[in-house]
């Protein structure tokens, strides 16, 4: 009675065992879900590029509104470039992406020692006069064409100004011109970075 | 006191001379990557110096993905220095989180060293950029609508397909532009449409040049249909073409914020 009955439990185990293992094999084999793997879908190649600043001299004029804003204007500079693959951009940073570096002064105001932040933008001349001296006009960098070109991504600082997107808008060399908004600012000597950036997005 | 210090402070007559080198080959110059959440990857960037002067670069990381910041790029941020012709490989290693969904962006750039353009208190310092895309597999949302379609202001024969992307991770929507006559049935022209492949961010809108256009033009409505591919999707809409004076004031192809 008894070894029949535990013949019976180590057939079944038997059978249940041969039933198990093929469908165990065939699910290994055929039904796990493809394991995810980390694919490089597009690399541009052939990267010789390079990217040169202004060869002339550059030179700033201020400008003032009484109680409205200042403003002060860089002639116009040129910028150099060899992009290897087109679409390029060229963007303007107060970060060097490690550390974050917009004009920076500090002013004694109201009895206190005060950090002010002043934004380097960017202005094509075809926006505008393209002898805005000669005419006696400047970029006003309150200008929606200016602000334009600074498009918001977290905060003033790190936002980058664009001042051509797309390959076929202009080639080098590309002339631009720098403002900054003193709206605001403390009197105060001010110093800082500003980095061009050549890049095919 | 005031004016006077504020134009001192930026900045008289300054100098300038040229910043980066020519011939810094950077190879690739852009990275576009799937992975799945957990993911961890490396790549290497090759930076050789065809130069005839020893160059000195920095690197830095400009992580660029909205929202919460997040440490998911990684890279040895010591400065290079090769001399002519000698070349180096910089490795960046990156690692989604588990909880990133969309896309991560970031740039690792070279900066030149030691080779500025001093503008009085100010330096300029030139730099070139590696994109870095990486799409978070199963959490992509690939959305596109056309908005408008006008001509470019200042350059005549082209037109702009103003794209918005809807989804969370970059497309690179590419097709044609048929201009159409005032009922909208007699196709006047055909033009392609961002043949470069120039990218929509999420969340951001963009005038997407098409090329040169010969004929199409003349008084009166017309109609234009843009066909767009991007990822599989297509999308064709139908708009009536925006005269320049409604374009007025808007630099052409430049990204506009929603």
């Amino acid at each position: 009675m008894h070894n029949e009955c535990g013949n019976r439990i180590w057939r079944r185990a038997a059978i249940a065992v041969l039933i198990a293992m093929p469908m165990l094999v065939f699910d290994r084999a055929f039904c796990d879900p493809p394991r995810e793997e980390v694919q490089v879908t597009a690399v541009i190649n052939r990267g010789i590029s390079w990217i040169s600043l202004p060869e002339s001299s550059a030179s700033w004029s201020g400008f003032v509104v009484p109680d409205v804003f200042y403003r002060f204007n860089s002639n116009i500079l040129t910028c150099r470039f060899f992009a290897a693959n087109g679409p390029w951009d060229i963007r303007i940073y107060h970060t060097n992406g490690i550390t974050r570096d917009a004009l920076r002064g500090v002013a004694f105001v109201g009895g206190t020692w005060r950090t002010n932040w002043l934004q380097v933008k960017v202005w094509h001349p075809s926006l505008g006069p393209t002898n805005f001296y000669a005419e006696g006009i400047l970029p006003n960098p309150m200008d929606n064409n200016v602000w334009n070109h600074a498009l918001g991504i977290r905060d003033w600082q790190n936002s980058p100004s664009f001042f051509a997107r797309q390959a076929w808008d202009m080639g080098s060399p590309v002339p631009f011109h720098l403002i900054v908004n003193g709206y605001d600012a403390y009197p105060a000597t001010y110093q800082g970075n500003v980095f061009f950036e050549l890049s095919i997005p | 006191m005031s004016f006077c210090s504020k134009v001192a402070m930026l900045l008289p007559v300054l100098s300038a001379s040229g910043a980066f080198g020519e011939g810094v080959f950077v190879n690739p110059l852009r990275y576009e990557i799937v992975a799945p959440r957990g993911a961890v990857h490396e790549e290497r960037i090759t930076l050789r110096n065809d130069g005839n002067a020893t160059i000195r670069l920095r690197v830095g990381l400009q992580e660029e993905t909205a929202g919460k910041r997040r440490h998911w790029i990684e890279a040895n941020l010591d400065p290079v220095e090769l001399r002519p012709g000698e070349a180096c490989e910089r490795a960046f290693r990156l690692a989604v989180p588990d909880d990133a969904s969309g896309e991560l962006r970031a740039r690792v750039v070279f900066s030149s060293e030691g080779n500025e353009v001093e503008m009085g208190a100010m330096r300029m310092t030139s730099r070139l950029a590696v994109p870095v895309y990486v799409v978070i597999s199963g959490t992509e949302v690939r959305a596109a609508e056309v908005l408008e379609i006008w001509e470019c202001a200042g350059f005549p024969g082209w037109m702009e397909v103003v794209v918005a992307n809807r989804g969370n991770v970059h497309i690179r929507p590419e097709g044609e532009l048929r201009i159409l006559d005032a009922d909208g049935r007699a196709m006047l022209v055909r033009v392609p449409v961002n043949e470069w492949g120039y990218p929509v961010l999420p969340g951001e809108t963009v005038a997407l040049r098409t090329g040169p256009m010969r004929g199409g033009r003349g008084p009166g409505p017309r109609f234009a249909e843009a066909t767009l591919k991007f990822d599989g999707s297509e999308i064709t809409s139908r708009h009536v073409v925006q005269p320049l004076e409604k374009n007025e004031g808007v630099f052409p192809g430049i990204g506009k914020s929603p």
